[in-house]
């Protein structure tokens, strides 16, 4: 069985994820370093925090092009999770000092709070539903259900094709699944937070991705 | 369409669960908090918050522990509050499998220590608590210290404070509705909500589902009881079923 590596860059409450896979009867690893990274074949990238914070924790622990260059092969899977699935495009708003992100997919990451136009609060937060565009490894029994999301910033695709579920939010239609078209995939919401729907979610990763 | 939640708030006094009425903790409805949980997991309920009570300092471990031991099995998110005086305890909470921290004695003591949580986690992870009490010129104030200790404060202007210095949301109650079955303090809950950004947790006093769409009409974008579900099987299901049947947006 396989055992799926779980990204720690004590950015916050990875134990939820972890939780969530021991709880759908897998192991996980804790993946802290370049040799635990090649030691797993499918990877969560979780994330709650900030951007930057985040960005420096990876390049520290030697991550960030372990990262890039694990994922360069294609059976090996990736997923990152709200702040991780960011992490996954090329920049952020978020970013103070303009670091770059992992560039895996081609989208950008903008503030909610510039985009939106009427009194939407920000964070974005709660139960929100996903449409999905395209038939894809998250399966469309997930289309129209509610995810728990909880973020200020949202990643748009600049090629469709890199978008497997949108989210509206106010008047602001972002992607809630993007993925590279291969191996690479990022879900902005939480699925260790989002019930039966988010425990199946997973559970496809592990199983199907 | 972002739904509005619906949050369980389970009170928990030296481990155990208990009953509050207006801040007094005398009841104790189940003996293990795990339970309490698993079943408001179980009962689709959007989210969930452990609020330690007790009267000690030295309960952090064991609420610690509690958390540690809940989180397993619970899939929705999970909020916990009382006692967070340091960056580290907070942090320990949050490796413990927590999602948000909710704060409240800490704006007045220390908001240094609140900056650099939410500076650490983000401030979407950072819940400030609210509790305002009557005083004795007929004015709402702002209480801390489980209630104790009236800082001369109200809600609007301390609400905007928080805001301000790193909270991404409110959980507010007023100590003289807690446990007092007469619906949420909505009058106040209206004014914050006008006043702030970020969303607005409404909580104290529930005695039907109607209170629960009097707070949402009011402004809040999330409603929260704690004693009210506890006493009824699938008590969430069955107000969601209520708020629905109202047309509010909600995860059924």
């Amino acid at each position: 069985m396989s055992v799926i590596g779980v990204v720690n860059y004590e950015c916050g409450n990875i134990q939820s994820v972890i939780n969530a896979i021991e709880f759908l009867g897998y192991e996980f690893r804790l993946i802290e370093n370049k040799e635990q990274l090649f030691s797993c074949q499918k990877v969560i990238l979780p994330g709650v925090g900030a951007f930057d914070y985040a960005v420096d924790a990876l390049h520290s622990k030697g991550l960030f092009t372990a990262l890039q260059e694990w994922s360069k092969e294609k059976s090996n899977q990736l997923l990152g999770i709200c702040l991780g699935m960011q992490l996954l495009c090329a920049d952020s708003d978020e970013s103070l000092e303009n670091k770059k992100g992992l560039n895996l997919i081609d989208a950008q990451v903008l503030s909610l709070s510039k985009k939106i136009q009427n009194d939407e609060k920000i964070p974005h937060m709660g139960w929100n539903e996903i449409k999905l565009i395209t038939n894809n490894i998250f399966s469309k029994e997930f289309n129209n259900h509610d995810f728990y999301f909880i973020h200020s910033y949202a990643v748009f695709v600049n090629n469709e094709k890199h978008s497997l579920a949108k989210t509206a939010y106010g008047d602001v239609l972002f992607s809630s699944i993007i993925t590279n078209g291969e191996n690479v995939h990022g879900v902005q919401f939480h699925p260790e937070k989002s019930h039966e729907y988010g425990l199946n979610l997973l559970k496809n990763f592990i199983t199907n991705a | 369409m972002l739904k509005h939640r619906l949050i369980a708030v389970i009170i928990i006094r030296d481990g155990q669960v208990v009953q509050s009425e207006k801040f007094k903790h005398t009841n104790v409805i189940h003996y293990d908090a795990f339970h309490a949980v698993e079943a408001f997991n179980n009962w689709s309920v959007d989210e969930i918050l452990l609020l330690n009570v007790s009267k000690n300092h030295s309960s952090q471990k064991k609420f610690l522990e509690i958390v540690k031991h809940v989180s397993k099995t619970c899939f929705v998110p999970l909020t916990v509050g009382g006692y967070i005086d340091s960056v580290a305890y907070g942090s320990s909470l949050i490796f413990s499998g927590a999602d948000k921290l909710v704060i409240n004695t800490l704006w007045k003591s220390d908001i240094e220590t609140v900056r650099s949580l939410s500076g650490r986690f983000g401030r979407q992870c950072i819940v400030a608590s609210i509790d305002v009490k009557m005083n004795n010129q007929n004015l709402k104030e702002v209480h801390v210290n489980r209630g104790e200790v009236n800082i001369g404060r109200n809600a609007v202007q301390w609400a905007e404070f928080c805001e301000k210095n790193g909270a991404g949301e409110i959980f507010f109650n007023n100590i003289d509705h807690d446990g007092n079955r007469k619906g949420y303090d909505t009058e106040t809950i209206s004014k914050i909500s006008k006043k702030v950004k970020i969303p607005i947790i409404a909580f104290g006093g529930v005695f039907s589902w109607k209170h629960m769409l009097e707070g949402l009409n009011a402004g809040a974008d999330a409603v929260a009881a704690a004693n009210i579900f506890h006493y009824k099987e699938m008590a969430t299901k069955q107000a969601k079923k209520y708020l629905s049947r109202q047309n509010i947006k909600i995860r059924i």
